[in-house]
This record gives structure tokens, sequence and C-alpha cells, in this order.
């Protein structure tokens, strides 16, 4: 586990598993705006942020975060400086 | 060849996957994976695995819970495709829950013999995954005492798959709970991703079975690594400084104490052992005392000189009669790799990593050991059992998997009922949750919470269930009347995990009736091509082309349209 401590990383992680240059990862990017949040890799980002970040996700949170700003708000709530 | 181990950093793996599938040519195997869950995650790591082993593989995955149907259907994606291997992967809670855990032994087997069917016909070598062990126990601790406990039925199901597959021919088995036993209970299983998306195992979990997979695989379709070369420069290198008590040479001693019995495992089956190094910085006496069987080898597997590492095991490989790419070198120095090369053709470098002790457990896990069972050494009338009770007997390959039971016997079997009623207004939320998920059966027109809210009427909610399970919600469907004439229909969403049931035609049927009972005598349904849902359009296309009568044999035309970009 790595222990991140900017939103810089965030950024990485995020444009890492979509596969997008890292200027596409604003907070209002979602599955409607970013062609490669489709469901499967919805999975990978909640998978890789709970393995970057140590922390684990609801189901209520994997079925809700809908936005790059919607996953900071949580992860923050959580601890996680992104 | 070095590369990324799921002992490692899982994201950098699956990063190094994601290289690797981009860069490799035209793939040498083929695997498909059908689980009865989401198996999609396995792939960055049976995909490395396989790439560790020197075969560029690709790695497709089918629709999830449906391995039964998929093996029985002719037209389904792997009976075009043919895979080289099938890999199969159920498990027990989706054969039926805990409480009907005597059944798991019939439908455990029935699903294997179906892949097995399946497999000879396609042509394809099948691995089974033997399913873990349920983790829930209905009686706490008292289960270890139960003989029809969850612990033993699991175990009997696993055991009378075992038994049935040993000796089988082009037939490979894994083992769920050994990678569950590897990962620890704790930290095997996500009960959030489960209930989200069907995603029972973490990520961990995932990559030890996909590394066993992979792993076995490798056993009947990559070279086989036939000389072992220690790396004397690094394992047994002279120590020139004493320890505390004043002893020269204790690193090679305990080198050579935790590599004695590893390496005489592999020599006993059958692996050439050889030595590398350069002139004054091997201990040589150690390993010539600690190892007199090996003497045979290192006679001519001897390679201590001045040339560069990479030469050495050329020549060492040469000396067997074997290529580079046959060659594993053991050491602890990480560069060492760099040196040897890292194209699949070049000897593969296992590094030890920590205190000597440590090693044999490294070396297990580095795949080094592996070995296929010998088919004359086990049970004599192995592969020669009955099959379970009330089972058709196996395909040959002249006959075909749809000789020994069709796919609609098979849905026909799971007794699936349907309750179809009007939505109630508190389960909104979770239909409408449903419609935004349903992306393989969907009419690919967008309805949130609102629409849904606001377009109540003619909304329908239907529950399923099957002697497997209770699925719970798993369709919704809309369909308003038109003038009393027209009945259109633009919501039908059905949720991945009920598919293949003959659900998506029951409904339809429904539909129908309702229509036909209001008086239409017209059902229009409009579509569009969302890119994914072409299972909902190729079911509708069909759907169209048919004759449909409603009430007391009057006929009802069905107009289905299909739009598409």
């Amino acid at each position: 586990m790595s222990a991140p401590g900017a939103g810089g990383e965030f950024v990485r992680v995020v444009a890492e598993v979509f596969e997008v240059d890292p200027t596409e990862v604003v907070d209002g990017a979602g599955p409607d705006t970013l062609a490669a949040w489709t469901s499967l890799r919805h999975l990978q980002l909640m998978v890789t942020l709970e393995e970057a970040y140590g922390l684990s996700f609801s189901y209520r949170e994997i079925r809700d975060l809908r936005s790059i700003g919607q996953v900071r708000d949580v992860m923050r709530a959580k601890g996680a400086k992104v | 060849m070095r590369d990324t181990h799921p002992d490692g950093d899982l994201r950098a793996l699956r990063a190094r996957w994601r290289q690797v599938r981009g860069s490799q040519q035209a793939p040498q195997l083929t695997v498909g994976v059908l689980a009865s869950y989401t198996a999609d995650p396995l792939v960055p790591y049976l995909g490395m695995a396989l790439h560790r082993a020197g075969l560029a593989a690709s790695v497709e995955v089918g629709p999830a819970n449906q391995i039964t149907q998929q093996c029985l259907d002719d037209s389904g994606g792997f009976a075009r495709s043919r895979p080289d291997v099938l890999v199969v992967a159920p498990r027990l809670t989706e054969l039926g829950p805990v409480s009907a855990r005597r059944g798991w032994v019939e439908e455990l087997v029935g699903v294997v013999e179906a892949a097995s069917a399946a497999a000879r016909w396609w042509g394809s070598c099948l691995l089974v995954v033997l399913p873990e062990i349920p983790d829930r126990r209905p009686e706490g601790v008292g289960d270890a005492a139960d003989p029809g406990g969850v612990v033993a039925a699991a175990t009997a199901a696993r055991e009378a798959v075992r038994q049935l597959l040993a000796g089988r021919p082009n037939v490979l088995v894994a083992d769920a709970e050994e990678a569950v036993r590897r990962v620890g209970l704790a930290r095997a299983f996500h009960p959030a991703m489960f209930r989200y998306a069907r995603v029972p195992y973490t990520e961990e979990l995932y990559a030890r079975l996909g590394d066993q997979l992979g792993r076995i695989i490798a056993l009947r379709h990559a070279r086989r690594h036939r000389v072992v070369v220690l790396d004397g420069d690094a394992l047994l290198a002279v120590d020139v400084s004493p320890d505390r008590t004043g002893a020269a040479g204790t690193q090679a001693l305990d080198a050579v104490t935790a590599l004695r019995e590893p390496l005489l495992q592999l020599h006993a089956a059958g692996l050439r052992v050889a030595l590398r190094g350069s002139p004054g910085r091997v201990a040589l006496g150690p390993l010539v005392t600690a190892f007199p069987e090996l003497l045979r080898d290192l006679a001519p597997g001897w390679a201590v000189d001045r040339r560069p590492a990479r030469d050495q095991v050329r020549a060492l490989a040469a000396d067997a009669d074997e290529l580079a790419g046959a060659v594993a070198v053991i050491t602890t120095d990480p560069l060492l790799a760099d040196d040897l090369g890292s194209r699949q053709h070049d000897a593969r470098t296992v590094v030890l990593a920590g205190e000597p002790e440590e090693w044999p457990a490294q070396l297990l896990a580095s795949g080094l050991f592996d070995r296929l069972p010998d088919p004359d050494a086990g049970d004599p009338d192995a592969g020669a059992r009955p099959l379970a009770p009330g089972r058709p007997p196996p395909v040959t390959a002249a006959t075909g998997p749809a000789a020994a039971m069709s796919l609609a016997d098979y849905v026909a079997g799971l007794d699936v009922r349907l309750e179809i009623r009007p939505a109630p207004v508190d389960r909104l939320a979770d239909i409408a949750e449903l419609v935004a998920r349903a992306k393989d059966f969907t009419l690919g027109r967008p309805s949130d919470l609102t629409d849904l809210a606001a377009g109540l009427d003619g909304l329908l909610a239907v529950t399923i269930r099957d002697r497997l399970a209770d699925y719970g919600l798993g369709a919704a469907v809309r369909m308003r009347l038109l003038d009393g004439a027209v009945g259109v229909v633009d919501l039908f969403s059905v949720s991945c995990p009920v598919l293949a049931k003959g659900v998506e035609a029951a409904v339809l049927a429904e539909l129908v009736g309702r229509a036909g009972r209001a008086g239409c005598d017209r059902l229009t349904v409009t579509a569009r091509d969302t890119g994914v849902n072409g299972s909902a359009l190729r079911f509708l296309g069909e759907a169209a082309g048919r004759d449909w009568s409603a009430v007391a044999g009057r006929p009802l035309r069905l107009d289905v349209t299909i739009e598409r970009g």
C-alpha cells in the first residue's frame, strides 16, 4: 500500500484506471462525461482506491459514487488526503 | 525473464498486464473463463502468470452465472470462439443456498459434466476450479461436528468432482480453497462488491487464483524448465567478513542448508542442477559436501569462469541439450535478471529475498516445483466412476453436448418462478437502480427515478427465483396503452444474474397477454442499440418474427424498432 499524500496522486491513480490523461480527471467528470467510466472500470476504480489508500467502500458508496468530486468527498470523509 | 508477481504490488501488476496486452502479438493461446460470479478481475493476474510462463495469451470472460447455459448453447460466445482452454469456476453458494447444501454434490457435478462435454466438443482443454468452502456456518462452531454441515457438504461436492475428473484426458483442476488459504479468510472476500456486482473476492484473492490458474495452464501448454542454475556469485559467495564468532563462510553454508531439500526435490523430479559463478567468488566446499547426490549433475553443469552470466547460462543449457528458455536461474541478485534478458526465450530468473530460511517457501511459490499428477499413481478406478444420480452420461465428441442435455431442458429444470406485479412506490429506487445497471438486456432508453415516478402507470416489477436461488427483483418493464388498441413498451430491463433463464421470454409473454386482455391488437417495442445490449436486440428481433396470439387465439402483432447510432 502506498501512502499518497496529495491530490496529485489521486488524479494519477484515477487516470491510470481509466487510461485517460490526468487533465480529464476533474471533479465534474463522471460516467456521462468520461467514456472510459464503464461498469467494469467503476469496479476497478473502487478497488484500486481501496488498495492505494487502505480504506474500504460500502455497498451504498460503491453504488452511489458517480463523479470524481463525489469520490473525493467520500474519501476525504474517511481521512484520505485527496 | 523477470516479472511482477502476485506477492508484490497488485496495481503495478495490473499496469504491467496492460502493457503486455498492448504489446503482445497474436496470442499463442486463447483462454475462456466461465464463472458463477464476476470473473473479470482475474484477467490481469491470469494473463501475467501465463506471460511469466512464456505464453502469449488472450483471456476472455463469459457472462457471469451462466456456466451451464453457455456450455449447452451451440450459438454461445465460446461455442463460436472455441478457446484453447476453457476455465470453469463455479461457487457452491451459487448452486444453492447453504440451507440446501445437500444438493451441492449433484449441482456441482452437473455443471462440471456440462462443461466437460462442451470442452470435448469444442476441442478445448478444460480447467475446473474446485469451489472454496463457503464461509457461512449456520451452526457456528457446531458445524465441525455435523456430517451434514457446511464444511462436510462442501467437501463432499469438491471431492466428488475431483474424483470424477481424475485421469480424464485434457482436463486440469485448480482449487479456489487453496487461494483462500493463501490469502487468509479475513482478506479473501468483499461483501460490498459482491452485493454490488457479484464480485465475491478481494483483489488479493483474484491475484492468487489467477496466478494458480496460469501456473496450471502453463504445466500443460508452456515449455517446462529442465535445468536449474544456481547463481554461485550471489548464493554461495565467499564470505570474507567473519561473523561475531570469527567464523568465515557462514553465508554460503546457510544458503546450502536452506536450498538442500528443495534442490534435491527438483533433482528427484528430473531437473538437472547446474552452477554458474566467477572464479574466486564462489564457496564450493559447502555445496560439494552437502550435495553428493548432485555431483553427477554438477560435473557437466559447471560454469565457474569469466564469461558473462548470459553466456554461461546458454552453455549450461546447451550441455543439457536444452535452450536457454528451459533454464531457471536461482539467485538473490535482482540485477542478474537484467543481464540474462527479459525476452520469452531467455532464461527465467527466480530472485530469492530475505533470510535463507524463507527461501524454500519462495521457491515453492515460484512454480518451479509445479507438476501435474501422475495419472497412473492415483486411484485406479478414477475416471470410471458413475455420475451423480439422474445425470445424463458424458457425451462423445461425435454427439456433442446438446445430445446429453439441451439448453431448453436445462432451463426448464431450473424451475424458474416469476411474480409480475405493479411496481410498488416504495420500490421505485430499487427499480431505478436495476434499470441503470442492466446493460446487457435493456431497451437502451434512459429512465431515471424521476421518469419512473412520473410514469408509474403500467410499470411492472418482476421478482424471480429458481431452484438455485432467490434473486428478488430481477426485471422491470413498462407498457402503456395507446388509444386502447396499441400497447407501447418503453422500458424492458433484465438484470444480469437472471439472464439466460427464460425470464425475458416469460415477461414478454405476460405483456402480450396483458395487451390482449386490454383489447390491443398490436404491441410496439422501440430499442436503441447501445453497443452492449445485443442480447436484448437479438431477443426482440427473434420475437418480432413470431406469430403471437393474445386472448382466445386472437392474433397480436409485435412491432420491434431498433434505432442504430
